[in-house]
């Protein structure tokens, strides 16, 4: 029944592309909330942009999965007119550590012993440990040490507090809940098949 | 009518435990490495591989060329701040001032941080200074 398998291979990867281009969406529109509210401190930001992420990790294949967390990249580049400067590397270097992380820790362990609190907790150590190490490199050589206290702090207030919120909205929403037993049927059809 | 549990849901897994106290080892022992330095306190100008050293007893403004322009630094009261910048989102100069061992601040799009280093960390730093 190869030609069974293909449609439902190919169905299967057209929602996952609607699903990616909605939640890359997403992304952007949470980048343009985040780029509005006024920061109490500077370098404090939420990363509201990165909840699509974390929530692609249990929903989408791994090429779709990296193409969003780029996707998200470039959408923010654009917001704040880095693109074509070397912030935009940072940005990239950050995105995708984070990324690879969770997908990483997703990989090994169940939501039955890491739920959205660790994975994101987890992404935004990740992206801070990242940046650190493109400024160590790149721009402020020795010095770049001094930043570590300030990055792993806000890291982990910014993780916790993205984090919980997550887990709060996992546990509510039916939207999510109807996407993971979307993607679970279908992934049964799929081996089915 | 009973109010919603506002934290409905919110079961914290075994490894979730693991990372979080992880992190939070992460960040005490990076901060008692950057903090624990006691004597006068300096400053310490970087750009690319160079670096300045200057009292913070001693009022002045210094300029520093950066990638994309000059980054203006005022030293005064025994504090530095930057003052000016080339940079679009003008952080550096929104930080708080500079004055303790372990502070700092930075323009990332101009490549040039300030910070405060005390003066055992000074002769420490003139062995390696470019």
């Amino acid at each position: 029944m190869s030609w069974m398998r293909s449609r439902i291979k190919s169905g299967y990867q057209r929602g996952d592309k609607r699903l990616a281009a909605f939640l890359a969406a997403l992304a952007f529109f949470l980048s343009t909330i985040e780029y509005m509210l006024p920061k109490p401190l500077p370098f404090l930001r939420l990363g509201l942009s990165n909840l699509p992420i974390l929530f692609a990790v249990d929903l989408l294949p791994l090429n779709l999965y990296l193409l969003l967390a780029i996707v998200k990249v470039l959408g923010m580049s654009l917001l704040s007119g880095s693109l074509f400067s070397y912030i935009a590397l940072f940005s990239l270097g950050g995105t995708l550590a984070s990324a690879l992380v969770m997908r990483l820790l997703r990989g090994l362990f169940g939501p039955k012993l890491l739920s959205y609190l660790g994975l994101c907790v987890a992404g935004a150590l990740s992206s801070n440990l990242a940046q650190l190490v493109l400024a160590r490199f790149l721009v402020f050589g020795k010095s770049a040490k001094y930043m570590a206290p300030l990055f792993l702090g806000l890291a982990l207030a910014s993780g916790l507090a993205l984090g919980i919120f997550a887990q709060l909205f996992a546990a509510r929403s039916q939207w999510l809940a109807r996407l993971a037993d979307t993607g679970a049927e279908k992934g049964a059809s799929h081996d089915q098949a | 009518m009973p109010l919603k549990n506002p934290v409905r849901g919110l079961q914290v897994k075994p490894l979730d435990f693991a990372i979080v106290i992880l992190a939070a080892f992460g960040l005490f022992w990076t901060l008692f490495s950057s903090f624990g330095r006691t004597g006068s306190p300096v400053l310490i100008i970087s750009s690319g591989t160079n670096e300045w050293l200057y009292p913070l007893s001693e009022n002045r403004t210094i300029s520093i060329s950066g990638n994309i322009g000059e980054t203006v630094i005022k030293i005064e009261g025994e504090k530095a701040s930057i003052i000016s910048s080339p940079c679009d989102n003008k952080t550096c100069i929104a930080s708080p001032p500079v004055k303790n061992p372990g502070d700092w601040s930075a323009c990332l799009p101009n490549a040039v941080m300030i910070r405060i280093d005390s003066k055992a960390a000074k002769n420490e730093l003139d062995a390696f200074s470019y």
